[in-house]
């Protein structure tokens, strides 16, 4: 999964050991992705690093290009760079302290990502084996260490030991939070030395974990680098020779260690250090830069420094820390109420120092010029500022919590316009998304995929979304009665086709009604080609969950490339064929359940006579399951749902002749059985399917009724439920047969393993997580809503026309969330509120009633 | 009302409800003649407002303005509030002592609720947004269309008791000034028309299809009053009715004056100053003639009910069809209009040559059947209220009887005025069953036994939920009254007031006794519960007032008690849930 998502061109795998993992890549990323069969084919560079030489034999040979022997902390630093460096294994053979330095190591050598395969938790202690002292375990690992910088992750469960870790990581992540961390030791240290008054002898400064966490040799240095000038007053002070002194040995000028010629100089590089501890790739790319010669600094009357970009002011040239204040002050009810600050433009620091100390909220800073912000850097002390903010000069905007606000330091805007558009416009699209998107669900007109649709379309009311949910049923009538106008099945075909168009284009009158940001499709939905095509043209993003098995249904090889996202319950192969199909942005997302339906119920003993029995299965009859149950008629068996022969063996375990079950009544059968069977369907297996992949929803709603279940394997099944922790799977007849036997006499361990499969569910498979993975997918794809005839409404501007600081102002920027309101909207808010109505609110309930009366 | 200085009146609706305001605005200006009049209107009908005098501000909320803005989408919300706003500021300069809602609507009742002053009457909403329509008169006003077949008032008469005021027997009145006057004489002059030629005016159209007598018909009337009379006809309205001008033309072998969109309404007062009479649908032509002392006659179809609109004055006729389904009801689409054809022009011809040669219809000729068509002739009666007298003598209906009943008791209740002899006022009754109808005391009682049944099972419900709210009151009225116990008993008194409801749904008779008892109760809903108790005790007691009332009136009707009283008992004996 991770090789398929880093396709890495060269790996380096740390721990051969019996070189698995150069096996997988090799055969994956060669043989398999580049049909490359043959060894003089092969275009991956794989090498190792192996410490106990015993291990390497001759199939490691054959397949690592090359294998270095020896410690990796120290064979690593004569190494060059590789794409993908693998860390298996490793980390908990060193201490805590060591095995950090060597992940940092690791990331020096590292192009773009890092695996960790890591044992969790205390559990996995190890003494030497097969007579390697290397085997012995110096350190304990949990999740939580690796949570802040982790991409992707997978978690295995090994029952008795515990969890197995595998993190893939981005290098860019993991250098931002190791530096953000040396970066807290280092002033945590300062703040402490400052709450104890020292501070005054630069011989005290040479703290032996300041100089390991900047790499410095403080001994060498210390001497040169005081300067009387700089008192030592508080951390500031401190700090600076410190740091300076560690800018040059860490620029590798150690030699010219004289005073800089200007103070200029050591403000540049105090501040670039502090960058370079938060931001290094920021603070090299700043240090590349070169400063345009139309930036010119100013001195004020002030005497502090100004800033002026060809024509335009960037700030006043007579008091920029006073106007930085009045623009702190205009802006500040809206700072008082949003969560996080995204600020448009640096120029010299003055507003964002202002804005800094009227408030503690996140402050992001976005600007696209990298010579303004050296030149910031070079003439303001910004050590204590740059602790302070995040600053961002690309279009990455990610970690914006939700509920921020923008403002904009207008001159930095108009100095370059079009480096901000893109910005603008991406922030817009998070401010509406964390508003809340109006979402067209739109239904099949039957099947299993209906309830799904409609657990979407609740699960994204949840979040906050504005949600239409579009109900075919209700034509599910006139479409079966196709089959009995006409036994031509051409004609039913042709019949069918027409009808489905013409439900489309309702549905397509729906969206313009409601002009939804996003259209939101479920398998088997009515939306023909033609409507797609239509939407397309007009920009409206659409999204298609797949939520079947591609190899059984295969329409979706004309729909995917109409849709803008598309996902799907199966990976690999499917995910290959829908590239082959030209999809340009699709998403693996596994079905879930809607923990308010699939509940664990009380039952009445009533109910429990009815509904319950040893075991059952609840779904329609295909030809694996008719097969498949006949092996357990022995059992007190109940079956449950439509498309069952009457007449079988099976005849007498089928409850309610064969009735469809409704959903209500689904939970309670869950609830009443012992063991739920959960076996996929299948029109051409016997039994189990031996390579099913995608689990189905089943699977999880039994778990989210904290029932007991047995399914049959599938190979995605053990990263969704920890197999025999929360799940126990089947993998034929005689293996359901026996766990049936064994579970039957075992209630306690039902209940067990139900109530962690339940558990797993609320954690990690409810629709809320699904829907929230699809948004942030859609998201990161570059989704921009459309624009619908006629749907000026936008909020904001509402806001603006009506005056922020009006009466009706202030009234409608409670709707700010929704992005865009409607008179209709405005009112239906009043109804649902209660008490008295305010002057504002009548006014609105008085337009609507009159554009009822007389808008004919 | 001790101080009357500055009163705004609201109405919102057509020219002819405008015209029929007329009366309040001058009885305002009679009894406090300092009194400053603000007229708020919609700006589509405001023309009419140069002809009425006494209004010292006129406001016209151009309605659509603003939905011309709303029409543009929710990117004009704001500008669309900015123009509400902009006509509310202008309202609201000055705090009224007194605001009177005539709009029944549900839009002004909102927009009522935005206005300052000190006392207002009319459909309004309360705090939180429910209707409460104030003022004993409006919770009448709004019966008059789910009880409109036993309404026996008309619409300025209810105007002029909302406002306090009593009818001063003027009716309607415009005014046009004299030069508009020479203005339309001359004019008619050039046309042809000299001031001896008989003249009278047509007005074919009216706000709804079925609302209109057809044009042939019209035709027709025309023909044989040109034939007759050697009157001159003119035809008058707006520019949208020109098509129906040009039908008349087409139809008709006389040439008419046709004036159809060629007026403006002050010419058009003008011109039906004029006029010797008009004949006209429910229409706001109507309403001018009659403020300008025209004769009229009316024809009223489909769902206009004469009582509420007709003309208001004295001696004018409606001429109306009497047929089980008239009037029919508001918003119906109906597919066979009937009556229009009901109406002949024969008949309207009979009418208006009596009115023309004799100023007075002298009654029904033998030369045409009549039994489906009604006359009735306008004048203000003996309690100083415009009523409609019939001109043919017909057998009296449970509507009619029972019109007459509320005439006597609603003024008694709402006005607050006892009934000093009930036997005095039954035989004034009789007199006039006796004058108008074909009246037989037997057929009465067939008539009323079940209503008279329904209203004892009334009185009876009453007393039962009295006793509770006293019990209610008498607590709540305490310095800590008992909450709970209050909530406990209170639970047990709206299963009395559903079955109070029924009742008038069961008898449609009684039904403007328990919808008005109803208005009353949400009026009570915003306040606080010593009020509530209170004020609920105080409806049960009107209500019961009223209903004893016409319960002694009715016994009264029913001359051989004894006997009819055996009749009743078996009836009620046969009918379990009493």
């Amino acid at each position: 999964m991770f090789l398929h998502k880093v396709r890495p061109s060269s790996i380096l795998d740390i721990g051969v050991g019996n070189g698995k993992m150069g096996y997988i890549a090799r055969d994956y990323l060669d043989v398999m992705l580049g049909e490359r069969y043959k060894k003089e084919d092969w275009r991956i560079r794989i090498d190792g690093i192996e410490v106990f030489p015993d291990y390497i034999q001759g199939h490691q040979k054959a397949i690592y290009d090359h294998i270095y022997i020896g410690d990796a902390f120290e064979v690593i630093d004569g190494l060059g760079k590789y794409d993908l460096i693998i860390i298996g294994d490793v980390l908990e053979h060193f201490e805590k302290e060591r095995a950090w330095e060597f992940a940092d190591k690791c990331a020096d050598h590292s192009n773009s990502f890092m695996l960790f395969n890591i044992p969790l938790g205390e559990r996995w202690t190890q003494g030497p084996i097969y007579s390697n002292p290397f085997e012995v375990h110096r350190s304990f690992w949990s999740y939580e260490e690796f949570a802040p910088f982790v991409a992707e992750k997978s978690l295995f469960h090994s029952p008795g030991t515990g969890d197995y870790g595998c993190f893939l990581v981005n290098k860019v992540d993991y250098i931002r939070h190791r530096s953000r961390h040396k970066f807290r030791r280092i002033e945590a240290i300062y703040e402490k030395r400052e709450e104890r008054g020292e501070g005054s002898d630069h011989g005290d400064l040479s703290d032996p974990v300041v100089e390991k966490d900047l790499g410095v040799d403080w001994s060498h240095h210390v001497d040169k680098s005081s300067r009387g000038e700089y008192s030592r007053q508080g951390r500031r002070e401190v700090e600076a020779p410190v740091l300076r002194s560690c800018e040059q040995v860490l620029d590798g000028r150690c030699d010219e260690m004289g005073d800089f010629e200007h103070d200029g100089d050591m403000i540049y590089h105090r501040n670039l250090l502090a960058l370079r501890a938060l931001d290094p790739i920021l603070a090299d790319a700043i240090s590349a830069s070169k400063v345009s010669s139309d930036i010119h600094v100013l001195a004020t009357k002030k005497g502090i420094p100004s800033l002026k970009v060809g024509a335009i002011t960037i700030h006043s040239l007579h008091d920029p820390e006073r106007e930085a204040e009045e623009w702190v002050r205009y802006h500040l009810e809206d700072i008082e109420k949003a969560s996080s600050i995204v600020v448009l433009g640096f120029g010299l620091g003055y507003h964002l120092f202002a804005l800094s100390k009227v408030t503690d909220k996140d402050i992001i800073v976005f600007e696209p010029r990298l010579d303004i912000l050296k030149t910031a850097l070079e003439h303001l002390d910004l050590v204590p500022l740059l602790a302070r903010i995040k600053i961002i000069s690309d279009r990455r905007i990610s970690g914006i919590g939700r509920g921020f606000i923008v403002l904009e330091h207008r001159p930095s805007i108009k100095l370059d316009p079009q480096g901000y558009e893109s910005i603008q416009s991406r922030l817009k699209v998070l401010d509406k998304l964390d508003r809340g998107l109006k979402v067209a669900v739109v239904s099949p007109i039957y099947g299993g995929s209906f309830p799904v649709a409609r657990f979407c379309a609740e699960a994204l009311k949840r979040l906050g979304h504005k949600v239409d949910f579009i109900d075919n049923s209700p034509f599910e009538a006139a479409y079966m009665s196709i089959r009995s106008i006409t036994r031509n099945k051409a004609h039913q075909n042709q019949l069918r086709e027409m009808f489905v168009h013409f439900i489309s284009e309702t549905n397509i009158a729906r969206f313009n009604e409601f002009k939804p940001d996003l259209i939101l499709a479920l398998a088997q939905a009515p939306l023909g080609i033609h409507s797609l095509r239509k939407l397309k043209e007009n920009n409206v993003p659409t999204a298609f969950w797949f939520v079947e098995d591609f190899r059984l249904m295969e329409y979706w090889k004309e729909i995917a490339p109409l849709y803008d996202y598309f996902f799907t319950i199966q990976k690999g192969e499917f995910l290959d064929r829908l590239r082959e199909r030209g999809s340009n942005h699709f998403h693996y997302l596994p079905l879930a359940a809607s923990t308010d339906i699939h509940r664990k119920l009380n039952l009445s003993k009533e109910d429990i006579s009815i509904y319950g029995s040893d075991i059952s299965f609840v779904g329609a009859g295909y030809y694996n399951r008719k097969r498949f149950f006949e092996g357990l008629l022995d059992y007190d068996f109940k079956i449950w749902g439509n498309e069952w022969d009457l007449n079988s063996p099976l005849g007498r375990c089928i409850q309610r002749s064969g009735e469809r079950i409704g959903t209500e009544e689904t939970v309670r059968i869950f609830n009443a059985t012992k063991i739920n069977i959960n076996l996929h369907s299948s029109t051409y297996h016997e039994g189990v399917n031996p390579y099913g992949d995608y689990v189905n929803p089943r699977t999880f709603e039994i778990a989210a009724c904290e029932a007991f279940q047995l399914v049959d394997y599938r190979s995605e099944l053990p990263e969704l439920f920890k197999p025999g922790e929360e799940i126990v799977y089947f993998k034929n007849r005689e293996d359901l047969r026996d766990k049936i036997r064994y579970y039957l006499d075992r209630p306690r361990e039902r209940e067990e393993m139900a109530r962690r499969a339940r558990e797993r569910v609320l954690r990690d498979h409810t629709y809320e997580h699904r829907m929230e993975e699809m948004i942030q997918f859609i998201f990161h794809s570059g989704f921009s809503p459309p624009r619908w005839d006629g749907r000026d409404g936008e909020i904001d501007r509402l806001v603006k026309a009506a005056g922020k600081d009006t009466e009706l102002g202030k009234y409608l920027a409670q709707f700010l969330d929704r992005g865009d309101v409607s008179l209709d909207d405005l009112v239906e808010s009043i109804h649902s509120g209660k008490g008295a109505l305010t002057r504002i609110e009548k006014m609105f309930l008085l337009m609507h009633e009159m554009r009822k009366v007389y808008m004919k | 009302m001790l101080r009357m200085k500055d009163v705004l009146i609201v109405n919102l609706t057509r020219m002819g409800d405008l015209i029929q305001t007329t009366p309040v605005i001058r009885g305002l200006r009679h009894k406090f003649p300092d009194v400053r009049i603000t007229l708020l209107v919609n700006s589509s009908f405001s023309e009419i407002c140069q002809l009425i005098n006494g209004v010292d501000r006129l406001i016209s909320f151009d309605i659509g303005g603003l939905i011309d803005i709303l029409r543009k989408g929710p990117g004009h919300l704001v500008d669309g509030f900015r123009c509400l706003e902009g006509i509310l500021s202008q309202v609201n300069e000055t705090c009224y002592d007194l605001a009177i809602n005539y709009t029944h609507s549900t839009d002004s009742a909102i927009l009522f609720s935005l206005i300052r002053a000190s006392e207002i009457r009319g459909h309004c909403i309360d705090e939180e947004g429910h209707s409460v329509k104030r003022h004993p008169w409006i919770r009448y006003f709004f019966n008059i269309i789910p009880g409109r077949y036993y309404n026996p008032f008309h619409l300025c008469d209810i105007y002029l008791k909302i406002a306090g005021l009593e009818p001063d027997g003027r009716g309607a009145s415009l005014h046009v000034s004299d030069d508009i006057e020479g203005y339309a004489l001359t004019r008619l002059n050039k046309l042809g028309v000299d001031n001896s030629t008989p003249l009278i005016a047509f007005q074919l159209g009216a706000s709804a299809e079925d609302k209109r007598w057809p044009v042939r018909s019209f035709a027709l009337l025309g023909e044989r009053l040109v034939d007759i009379l050697g009157a001159k006809i003119v035809l008058t309205g707006s520019k949208d009715e020109e098509p129906l001008g040009k039908e008349f033309e087409r139809v008709a072998r006389i040439t008419p004056l046709n004036l159809i969109g060629k007026t403006d309404l002050k010419e058009l007062a003008a011109l039906l100053k004029r006029c010797n009479l008009l004949i006209s649908n429910d229409t706001g032509t109507l309403h001018i003639a009659t403020a300008v002392g025209t004769r009229t006659i009316n024809i009223s179809l489909a769902s206009v009910y004469f009582r509420e609109t007709g003309p208001y004055g004295e001696g004018h006729y409606v001429i109306t069809p009497e047929i089980p389904c008239s009037p029919c009801s508001f918003h119906i689409d109906c597919r066979a209009p009937v009556c229009k054809e009901v109406v002949d022009p024969n008949h309207v011809l009979n009418l208006a040559l009596d009115i023309v040669k004799n100023g007075v219809f002298l009654g029904a000729d033998v030369t045409s059947p009549w039994e489906n068509v009604q006359v009735y002739e306008s004048f203000f009666d003996d309690d100083g209220l415009l009523n409609y007298r019939p001109t043919i003598k017909r057998p009296l209906s449970k509507e009619t009887v029972f019109n007459h009943l509320y005439r006597k008791t609603w003024l008694s209740i709402l006005d607050g005025r006892e009934i000093q002899d009930v036997r005095a006022a039954f035989k004034g009754m009789v007199r006039r069953f006796r004058e108008w109808y074909e009246y037989d005391p037997l057929t009465i009682r067939d008539l009323l036994v079940d209503e008279f049944h329904g209203l004892i099972k009334l009185k009876s419900l009453i007393d039962m939920a009295l006793a509770k709210i006293r019990h209610i009151a008498a607590e709540a009225g305490r310095s800590s009254p008992d909450i709970e116990w209050i909530k406990m008993y209170w639970d047990k008194v709206p299963v009395i007031e559903d079955e109070i409801e029924a009742v008038g749904r069961i008898y449609p008779a009684l039904k403007p006794l328990t919808i008005i008892f109803r208005y009353g109760k949400e009026c009570l809903e915003d306040k606080d519960l010593p009020s509530i108790a209170e004020g609920s005790v105080r409806l049960y007691e009107e209500l019961k007032t009223h209903v004893s009332l016409m319960i002694q009136l009715m016994e009264l009707m029913l001359e051989r008690r004894g006997k009819w009283k055996k009749q009743l008992s078996r009836k009620m004996q046969s009918l379990s849930w009493l």
